[in-house]
Parts: structure tokens; C-alpha cells; sequence
């Protein structure tokens, strides 16, 4: 039963994000998420890097520390004989993520609306503004989008 | 003269001294809105998921609202997003439901589900270098005041507040305390020696970090660092299925454990809410 849910479980987290990687509407999006876990991280999505930290006992920080230029995308002839292109992905921005927790053990996911898009920026979440999940943050996370 | 300014400074002192020791010496709480008393029903568990659930969709929501006319009012244009989009309403901890525990265990070998998307990516993505920078630097500043003003409508503060107090004087209490003793040997009759629930999912979320973090490098080395690469791999992973399956286990064997100790929980909270003059509900 417990097994039979959780393949349940990672097929929908699998459906979800594998949707969110093919884009809903116009946009693409890749999330990166290391629950229980606040050790920092890199992570590179469509030629963007961002760092992803801690900032103090409440923050979850996403940083862009890099933008690698897309590779200039090869010519195709197209049934007129014309010469076409087919678009490249575009680097991406990012957002932060946070897995927050309440004082008794629970925890629940968020993003910050902040989107960062060139190579500096950040974006943040403080799980002081959770709500009832203010007492810390235990996870970090990225949507690359 | 001056022994009668005293004597006046010495009287007041002492009525007042007196009303703070009437009203059981420390600083009373302060009067909270009906958000706030929801808010103190939410963290103390007497209130359902639900309107957790809502609590948060609402909150997140105004914020929205909020960035969206402070953007607006600085000649920008924010579309306010999809609640969903910033908060998850799926994968939390619900230690109510033995659902959530044959499923998901305690929350800890999940990943998240948040829905929808940012609607203000493409009018970003078109903008030029400087109006990025405008814009971004604008929503920052809309967003900190759009955070304080939420918390100050929804009185997360002083709710707080309101709930620590209340949640020491439980935690002190006789009744809570046997509650607590009586959840251990619950849980160590079937298996768990963990002093408390939170100790036991402390435990499997340091076991979870681990094996997440082996799993995300492994993920990043193929060049697809996303969740939904992690998941994939988690099902065919020995360590995770292993954990997971220890995860469900361990909440589904004490659950009728936590619920009687949350129930006492409650019990217990509304006891001492009462006492210090917060509504009854």
C-alpha cells in the first residue's frame, strides 16, 4: 500500500516537473530542490548557474553566478528550401525556494516571486514571512524559469 | 514637598505593581484580530489542514495583490501570480491525516508540488539589461513592503507571540508532560526509542539530507540537475526506497501515538488560552 502510493507519489512529482520541464503555457521551468538539507549548492539550467544558499536561519538565497551564452543554433533547410532556423532555449532567470518549518517538525515548500535574470542578482525567500512555518528554514531550492 | 512627590511616585508604583501581579506578572498578550486567533488555532493544531492550507493561499495571495499596485504605482507592470504557484498545498506534513502518513510518511521523502507559473518570466525575458535591473530592483522593494504589510494584516507577529507563550506554559504542563512520557512508550512498543516525534523525524530528515544530496550530484553530473531527475532516480535507489519505506512505516505505527498526544496537545493549549484571556473558541 505504502509503496504502491509513493511510486504514486514520484509519478506525480515525476508528471509535474517533467511538465513544468516541457513548459505549461509560455514558459519553461526546471525546479531544484534539496529538501532537508541546507549545505549550498550550484546547479546550471540552460546555460544559467545560480548558487543556491542559506542566508541565516530563516533565508534561502539563489544567487545567478553565471550566464554561458546559448550556442548559435545550425541552419536547416526548410521545405521551401529556405534557409530556417529552429530556436534555441533561452538562458533562464531564477527564483528561490525555501522548505520551511513550524515548531513541531512540519515543514512546507515555498517560492519567493522574485525573479533574477542577469548574473548578480538573487532572489530570496524568508521563511519569516511563512506564516505559521517561521522557525527555520531545513531545505533549499531553485526554479530555473 | 518633596516627601509627598515621593510618597505620589511611591503610590503609583505600587498600584501598579499590583495590577501587573493581578494580571500574573508578566506582560500580557496582546488582543489579537480573527486572523491572528486563527493563526494561534493553525500553529496549536486545533484548527484543520484546510485552513492551514487557505491561511497560507490567502497570505500569499495578498502579497500579490500588494506587489502588483506597488509595481503598478511605479509605472511597471506585475501580474500577480497563482497562489499555488508560491506555496505548496500538496506534499506538507499533515500529521492529522494517516493518509498523508501511509503516503508520504512525515514529509520528509517527498518533493515538493508547487503548480502554475510566473507570469511576468516573458516581460522579463523582453526587457532590455537596464530594464531588468529597474524592474527587479523595484519588485524587491515592492515585495519587502508587500511581506510586512501581509504580516502585519495577517498579525503573524503578534500571533506568535501569543502562541509561544501559551505553547510554553503547555509544555510545561503535568498533563502534556505524561502526554509525552506516554508517547514514548507508545512508540518504543512498537519499535521507536525516540524521546519524541520530532526527534524521530529529525533523525530521518538527517538520514533524507544525505542520500538527496548523493542523489542531486548524481543528477548534476547527467547534466539534468531537476527534481523530477532526482525523483527518477530515487525510484530505482536502494537507500531512498529503503528510507521511504522506514519513513511510512514509522508513521503509520505511530500515528494512534502522535494523535493522542496532539489531542492532548490541544486540550491542554485551550486550557491555558483561556487562562491568559485569549477568545475561547
Amino acid at each position: 500500500m505504502g509503496k504502491k502510493n509513493f511510486v504514486r507519489g514520484i509519478i506525480a512529482a515525476g508528471a509535474a516537473s517533467a511538465a513544468l520541464l516541457v513548459g505549461i503555457g509560455t514558459a519553461q521551468a526546471t525546479v531544484v530542490d534539496h529538501a532537508n538539507s541546507t549545505r549550498p549548492f550550484s546547479a546550471t539550467v540552460q546555460g544559467t548557474t545560480a548558487h543556491i544558499f542559506r542566508g541565516n536561519a530563516t533565508q534561502s538565497f539563489a544567487v545567478i553566478t553565471g550566464i554561458k551564452p546559448q550556442p548559435k543554433p545550425p541552419w536547416h533547410k526548410g521545405p521551401q528550401q529556405q534557409g530556417w532556423h529552429k530556436p534555441q532555449p533561452k538562458p533562464v532567470g531564477v527564483s528561490s525556494r525555501a522548505q520551511c518549518e513550524r515548531w513541531n517538525g512540519a515543514t512546507r515548500w515555498f517560492e519567493s516571486n522574485i525573479h533574477a535574470t542577469k548574473v548578480g542578482q538573487s532572489s530570496h525567500f524568508d521563511c519569516r514571512w511563512a506564516g505559521p512555518y517561521n522557525r527555520a528554514v531545513v531545505g533549499l531550492g531553485a526554479d530555473f524559469h | 514637598m518633596r516627601f509627598r512627590g515621593a510618597t505620589v511616585v511611591a503610590g503609583i508604583a505600587l498600584v501598579v505593581g499590583l495590577g501587573a501581579a493581578a494580571c500574573g506578572g508578566g506582560t500580557q498578550p496582546p488582543p489579537l484580530s480573527a486572523r491572528g486567533q486563527q493563526l494561534t488555532q493553525i500553529l496549536s493544531g486545533i484548527a484543520p489542514k484546510s485552513v492551514d492550507d487557505q491561511f497560507e493561499l490567502d497570505m500569499a495571495g495578498r502579497q500579490q495583490q500588494l506587489d502588483s499596485s506597488c509595481m503598478a504605482a511605479h509605472h511597471f507592470n506585475y501580474v500577480a501570480r497563482d497562489p499555488h504557484s508560491l506555496v505548496d498545498t500538496v506534499t506538507e506534513t499533515d500529521f492529522t491525516s494517516l493518509d498523508y502518513a501511509k503516503t508520504y510518511g512525515f514529509g520528509v521523502t517527498t518533493f515538493p508540488h508547487l503548480t502554475g507559473v510566473d507570469p511576468n518570466a516573458a516581460t522579463l525575458a523582453a526587457m532590455s539589461s537596464a530594464q531588468q535591473d529597474a524592474y527587479t530592483k523595484q519588485l524587491v522593494a515592492c515585495d519587502d513592503a508587500a511581506n510586512q504589510q501581509t504580516n502585519k494584516e495577517y498579525d503573524v507577529d503578534d500571533a506568535n507571540q501569543v502562541f509561544n507563550e501559551i505553547d510554553q506554559d503547555v509544555q510545561n504542563d503535568p498533563r502534556y508532560r505524561d502526554a509525552v512520557a506516554a508517547w514514548h512508550q507508545c512508540a518504543s512498543a512498537v519499535g521507536y526509542q525516540d524521546p519524541d516525534r520530532t526527534s524521530l523525524i529529525s533523525r530521518l530528515r538527517d538520514r533524507m539530507g544525505v542520500i538527496r544530496d548523493d542523489l542531486s550530484t548524481t543528477a548534476a553530473k547527467s547534466g539534468a540537475p531537476s527534481d523530477a531527475t532526482v525523483a527518477s532516480l530515487a525510484e530505482h535507489d536502494t537507500g531512498f526506497q529503503q528510507l521511504h519505506q522506514e519513513e511510512v512505516t514509522a508513521a503509520v505505527a505511530t500515528f494512534p501515538c502522535s494523535q493522542r498526544l496532539d489531542a492532548t496537545y490541544r486540550d491542554v493549549y485551550r486550557s491555558h488560552e483561556t487562562s491568559t484571556g485569549q477568545p475561547k473558541h
